[in-house]
């Protein structure tokens, strides 16, 4: 039997995060394919490699984690083990789905004030060869934490009212 | 109190269906709570965890792996295995092997190599008399050598668990393991997966006397000439080339392993848009979008993992590991068996990546102390783990064939004993022998690799 599904403005909402989420996912993975092709030609042809690819790799590599990570949440596609819960009596099964999501949240939540209380105690500090805050670090943690706490929700509300969450990308 | 916690709300997050990232880093923050550590320690800890310049070869490993996978590089090797080996008794189970093993150095994945070889030849030899079991069973066993390939991610996540272990071996210390001499110890184990392989699929097609009609004829066809092998080959040896690309880059100094890997994406990236012409911009997005989405999920569980480390070590977990198996035995051979029981046990439940992530701290320490290296070590964990992939309930790479063949796991797992067999033989060559996973980096390298 096919499940209807999730309609409304949270529903709308997230859909278009998570979309956005992958889109800067992959535009972040594409980036630091060229600005680490992009050191190793300027080291071997002219002898020139520039400084600053390992520490803007090192932030695009965290938004690449953090944005598809968020998006992933969205559409379930995180690793886990269902098998016993699946073998559970509907009722059972509901509360254990319910309480995953409470999990899903109380991880999201730590991961944007855990982030943000970072972000904000190195605020002043410097990325060595960048020159921008060490707080740019801990923002795509933040981010993912808040759309990851958006998309739980939305999953409660399809639980409760026995729908499902439409995934974001094909 | 703190390892209570550690491990039970692991364990119950795990039974729950709690994703294992999102689980493992609920427990750990569980843990810094109860011993009274600021918890933005361990979302500290989770970053720099990520924050690897070496790890960034994951990405680029499953983008380029990706990119094969949807570059249509399958047919190619597919036409060149088939031309070779085809006109055999069970001819194309063993293409299969030789094609699945070589598209696992391309793509790195079991599961990319059986999704491409899969899809592929799985329907061919439906068609031309194999069974479909049979057919499924070569396929997703030949395709776990990708796992021990130098394009392979997860040989990245070993060395990055594997990254804190020291001990002595002999006279020689250890201290942690080299990703270049990971990516040349797989391939003398890919090949006897690959040997182990053929004799298994040769064995059960000349029992049942694959290929044959419905009508039980024999379908057998005619060698199609060294001329064939060697065209098919020029056409199939660019897209073998990406392993030449990364194993040289390496060997010779030119660029790191990450870089290595990126430059072998570029390298798909050519061969597929401008040479191959399959690469289409709807197969580019998809791509990009895939390798994005894996890469979320996998670097998010190596940031947890580190919080997961600092715990082991804080709460002295492998100390106390050893000391448990210690009690059990001193015997270096018994010990290993014990360790290998365990980790085939903990690959029926976990996923991969976890797994390797998980137990490596774990384990590692003991076989150190059993005079068994990290690199060896690595070869049998990821073997093992390899296992996991093709047995249920987590087989992901069974459950990728059986789609495409159209048959049930039972019927699957009803035929695939020669298969299993053929695994426990290769993970007991690369236990008990370390020639196997040693000899060919400790001759490229020129140290003494462990």
């Amino acid at each position: 039997m096919r499940i209807a599904p999730l309609l409304g403005r949270l529903s709308a909402l997230n859909a278009v995060l998570a979309r956005w989420a992958l889109y800067i996912a992959c535009a972040c993975l594409a980036g630091l394919l060229v600005v680490v092709v992009y050191g190793v030609v300027m080291r071997y042809a002219f002898n020139n490699a520039p400084a600053y690819v390992e520490q803007v790799s090192l932030l695009l590599v965290i938004s690449v984690a953090m944005f598809a990570a968020s998006a992933g949440v969205r559409d379930t596609t995180h690793i886990g083990m269902d098998s016993l819960v699946s073998i559970l009596p509907a009722k059972v099964r509901l509360a254990a789905k319910l309480l995953v999501q409470i999990l899903t949240i109380l991880f999201a939540l730590a991961l944007t004030f855990g982030g943000g209380e970072l972000a904000l105690s190195l605020r002043g500090d410097t990325i060595p060869t960048l020159g921008i805050s060490e707080a740019f670090r801990y923002a795509p943690v933040v981010l993912a934490g808040v759309a990851i706490t958006l998309f739980a929700i939305e999953h409660i509300l399809a639980l409760w009212t026995g729908k499902e969450v439409a995934r974001s990308w094909h | 109190m703190a390892l209570t916690v550690l491990c039970l709300s692991f364990v119950v997050f795990l039974l729950l269906g709690v994703p294992v990232a999102i689980g493992l880093g609920l427990s750990c923050i569980a843990t810094f709570l109860v011993e009274g550590l600021p918890f933005e320690t361990s979302v500290q800890m989770m970053t720099s965890g990520m924050n690897v310049f070496s790890f960034l070869a994951i990405p680029f490993f499953i983008f380029s792996g990706e990119l094969m996978l949807h570059g249509g590089i399958a047919d190619k090797i597919v036409a060149f295995a088939r031309s070779l080996v085809g006109h055999w008794r069970g001819g194309l189970g063993l293409a299969n092997v030789v094609a699945s093993t070589l598209f696992g150095g391309v793509s790195g994945s079991p599961v990319a190599d059986t999704s491409a070889m899969g899809g592929v030849m799985i329907p061919i030899m439906k068609r031309e008399g194999y069974s479909a079991a049979y057919a499924v069973n070569v396929t997703t066993h030949a395709s776990l050598s990708g796992a021990l390939m130098p394009t392979s991610h997860n040989m990245i996540i070993y060395a990055f668990a594997a990254q804190a272990a020291t001990g002595m071996i002999g006279d020689t210390p250890v201290h942690g393991v080299s990703i270049g001499d990971l990516m040349f110890a797989g391939l003398i184990p890919c090949f006897w997966i690959m040997v182990c392989m053929l004799v298994a699929a040769r064995w059960q097609a000349v029992r049942y006397g694959f290929p044959k009609s419905p009508d039980g004829r024999s379908l057998v066809h005619a060698f199609p000439g060294w001329g064939t092998v060697l065209r098919t080959f020029i056409a199939s040896l660019p897209g073998l080339l990406v392993v030449g690309i990364i194993l040289g880059c390496v060997m010779k100094g030119i660029a790191t392993p990450t870089e290595a890997a990126a430059v072998a994406v570029t390298y798909s990236l050519v061969l597929t848009a401008f040479i191959y012409r399959t690469m289409t911009r709807e197969k580019l997005v998809k791509s990009l979008a895939k390798a994005s989405r894996t890469t979320g999920i996998v670097l998010l569980l190596i940031g947890v993992s580190n919080m997961l480390r600092y715990q082991m070590a804080y709460l002295e977990i492998p100390d106390s590991i050893e000391h448990a198996l210690l009690t059990a035995t001193t015997t270096p051979w018994l010990m290993l068996l014990y360790i290998n029981i365990i980790q085939v046990f903990l690959g029926v439940f976990l996923d991969m990546a976890a797994h390797i992530l998980i137990t490596t701290p774990l384990f590692l320490p003991l076989a150190i102390q059993m005079g068994v290296g990290p690199v060896q070590f690595g070869m049998m964990l990821l073997l093992n783990c390899a296992l996991g992939l093709v047995h249920p309930p987590v087989g992901a790479v069974q459950f990728v064939g059986c789609a495409i063949g159209n048959v049930s796991i039972g019927e699957a797992t009803k035929s695939a004993w020669p298969y299993y067999l053929a695994i426990f033989v290769a993970i007991n060559l690369v236990t008990y022998v370390p020639w196997f996973s040693t000899w060919l980096p400790s001759l490229i390298t020129g140290h003494n690799v462990l």
